[in-house]
């Protein structure tokens, strides 16, 4: 039995990145305009400029982003939920990606974004981190995190820090403003090969360190307690944990948007497929996390190609059902955090 | 005992008429700063000599009369009517957080409003109305729906949950349809609530259905103390629970429609205004809702003015009411995971 369920998990992954690729392809290939056999042949055997900026500058970062995006924020969220034994936390709950969105908004809005690209993901990172530790600050009661007021608190917060950013961007001139609200929801329209190098390796790095992690993960989702305790304690290594988690999202949010319900899908579906093993969960991840990603981005370039609905738009579509499905459906392991 | 009991009863009347007589005396100071201020300013005497009657320069009276009296009775109108609907909300639910921005009542007034501008043939603030009162019942029944299939859902923070949900649920599908239309700057600003263009003829539309929705919430109070101690405690008492959370739900979506549509979802508003309303007042509903809507209006109009005062471009008291509501919000979810014991709705702060 168990050598048959390997083999079927073996095709299912194996027939996912073939799929995948081929996908690849047509991401790359059809849009506003569609690319036939004898364009891809001319691209790769003649200099022509036109074809060339098309798929390397305009749709190859687009891709690379949705590979790193994808995978970064999968392995964030479910840092995230194993951390805080709970089904439904991710960055976005604990404020982060508002957090960031308010870095990035006082980036552009004070100009400083002109000095360094390299700002952007700092100041979405800083104060990404700065929500994150307010949050669980004050849902902390003698050392240890209370579930059920993490939620709470991350929302609470989440709407004021995101009024903050309205606040900034009615100061501000309306070509900023504009620049803003397409910063802030979350596209990969405005993707280029800087952010491609920018993100890559800060992406990379945190995925790494998760992945050694990893087993700690298993540990501490597994509960290191008994189970009517209702408290997560917090600790270093824990923290340490979360930091990469965090900085992860605050670099995607900086290149491409917060996407916040890519890091609850991914894990969940991931953890379906292959079990609860965090570093197994964190490849099929990556899998998963840029299989959805562009399957929304196709979505908004191939069937609104003038006006490019943003991905974002559909990974909430898709993920907020979800998420109230696990509301309603896993009622026992989320009890913690409603009790 | 009967004379202390008597004290107490007397002390709480008399804070009930220190507090009403406040809130009018703030309210009718925050109107005088809220016509002086703006890109011109209207002097102090200015307005007094409109008020006896004698002439001004008539630019000054176009911009008194035509932009800033009906900008600020609409800033009273629209927090009192979201102030009276958190108010009402918090009564049904017996739950501190139900409000119509964390119920799912703002994103769902704002989806339909969208809708109905995007695809009905001809649209008119009416039928906008109309759609958003829909869109509002829409939103709320989602938020409902699931917090009474998960368990423990009425909980304040499984509530939150999946109102916040339902919201970022239908609010991404209003992104999507204005993308699809090309529409976002003009409506990133309307979709934080603002003021600007209001004119007399919103004020007209928006007045009888305030004071109809808060008339009509008045005559349904005793109903709603009833229900806000708890429904058995309701029943108990004879009251029709279902008959009172029917009509009042009615009365909610007539008046968070009318506001979403005229001004666009200012939030928070009713989260925070109920919260102290009840704390200054106690748990009658016939004085709650009076001094909800009184305290609503000043909460809205001085964060009206204040966006006017302290940006040139005028434009979002929803940004100001997010900001302090939402701090107001921090500062509950910081609370309420405190008590153990559990404590009605009433008197959770």
């Amino acid at each position: 039995m168990p050598a048959k369920k390997s083999t079927k998990r073996n095709a299912l992954i194996i027939s996912g990145i073939i799929i995948f690729i081929l996908w690849s392809f047509a991401y790359l290939s059809h849009g506003l305009y569609t690319l036939g056999f004898a364009d891809w042949q001319e691209l790769l055997t003649n200099e022509n400029s036109f074809l060339q900026t098309l798929v390397w500058n305009v749709r190859m970062p687009r891709l690379m982003l949705v590979l790193i995006l994808g995978a970064g924020l999968s392995a964030a969220g479910m840092t995230c939920q194993n951390l805080l034994r709970n089904d439904l936390a991710t960055p976005g709950i604990l404020g982060v990606i508002t957090g960031g969105n308010f870095g990035v908004t006082l980036a552009v809005a004070t100009g400083a974004m002109m000095i360094s690209p390299w700002i952007l993901p700092v100041m979405s990172f800083s104060f990404g981190m700065l929500c994150m530790l307010i949050t669980l600050l004050l849902s902390m009661e003698g050392g240890r995190i209370i579930s059920r007021r993490v939620m709470l608190i991350g929302i609470a917060l989440s709407s004021v820090v995101g009024s903050m950013s309205g606040l900034i961007s009615i100061f501000i001139r309306v070509d900023s403003f504009n620049y803003i609200t397409a910063f802030l929801t979350s596209s990969l329209t405005k993707a280029n090969w800087d952010f491609v190098y920018m993100s890559a390796p800060c992406v990379l790095v945190g995925w790494l360190w998760i992945f050694k992690k990893s087993r700690t993960l298993d540990v501490i989702s597994l509960g290191d307690e008994p189970a009517t305790s209702l408290g997560v304690p917090i600790d270093l290594t824990k923290l340490l944990l979360l930091v990469p988690a965090v900085a992860i999202t605050g670099v995607c949010v900086a290149v491409g948007g917060g996407f916040a319900f890519l890091g609850l899908l991914a894990p969940h579906i991931a953890r379906k497929i292959v079990g609860s093993n965090s570093k197994k969960i964190m490849l099929a991840c990556l899998l998963i996390g840029p299989g959805l990603l562009l399957a929304a981005e196709s979505i908004s370039r191939w069937f609104f190609p003038l006006t490019e609905i943003p991905a974002g738009v559909f990974i909430s579509a898709i993920g907020a059902p979800y998420f109230l499905y696990l509301l309603i459906k896993n009622g026992k392991r989320n009890e913690l955090a409603f009790a | 005992m009967v004379s202390s009991s008597l004290k107490f009863e007397l002390s709480i009347s008399k804070k009930r008429k220190l507090t009403v007589v406040a809130g009018l005396i703030v309210l009718l100071v925050a109107a005088v700063f809220g016509v002086m201020f703006g890109a011109t300013d209207i002097s102090l005497s200015d307005i007094l000599k409109l008020i006896s009657g004698q002439e001004i320069a008539p630019d000054v009276r176009c911009i008194f009369f035509e932009l800033r009296l009906p900008r600020v009775i609409t800033a009273v109108l629209v927090g009192a009517a979201f102030a009276v609907s958190g108010a009402v909300m918090q009564a049904l639910t017996q739950n501190p957080l139900a409000s119509p921005s964390l119920a799912g009542l703002n994103a769902g007034s704002s989806l339909a409003l969208l809708v109905a501008l995007v695809f009905l043939p001809e649209f008119s603030i009416e039928t906008g109305i109309v759609a958003s009162a829909i869109g509002s019942a829409i939103g709320v029944t989602l938020v409902f729906t699931v917090s009474l299939l998960a368990r423990s859902g009425n909980s304040p923070a499984g509530f939150a949950l999946s109102g916040l949900v339902v919201s970022m649920f239908l609010s991404s599908i209003t992104t999507g349809i204005v993308h699809a239309n090309n529409m976002s700057y003009e409506l990133s600003f309307w979709t934080m609530g603002g003021l600007e263009a209001i004119r007399w003829e919103h004020v007209k539309l928006l007045l009888p259905i305030v004071f109809a929705g808060i008339a009509f919430l008045m005559f349904l109070s005793p109903g709603l103390t009833a229900v806000s101690l708890g429904n058995e405690t309701a029943t108990g008492l004879g009251v029709n629970v279902w008959r009172v959370r029917r009509l009042s739900l009615l009365a909610v979506f007539v008046l968070v429609g009318a506001s979403v549509a005229i001004v666009g979802p200012v939030g928070f508003v009713g989260l925070m205004v109920p919260h102290i309303a009840r704390k200054l007042t106690g748990v009658s509903y016939s004085i709650i809702i009076p001094v909800s809507a009184l305290l609503g209006g000043v909460l809205v109009l001085i964060c009206d003015t204040l966006s006017r005062y302290l940006t040139a471009s005028a434009i979002s008291a929803g940004v100001f009411t997010t900001f302090i509501g939402g701090s107001f919000f921090v500062y509950l979810a910081y609370a309420s995971g405190k008590p153990k014991k559990r404590k009605p709705a009433s008197e959770v702060k």
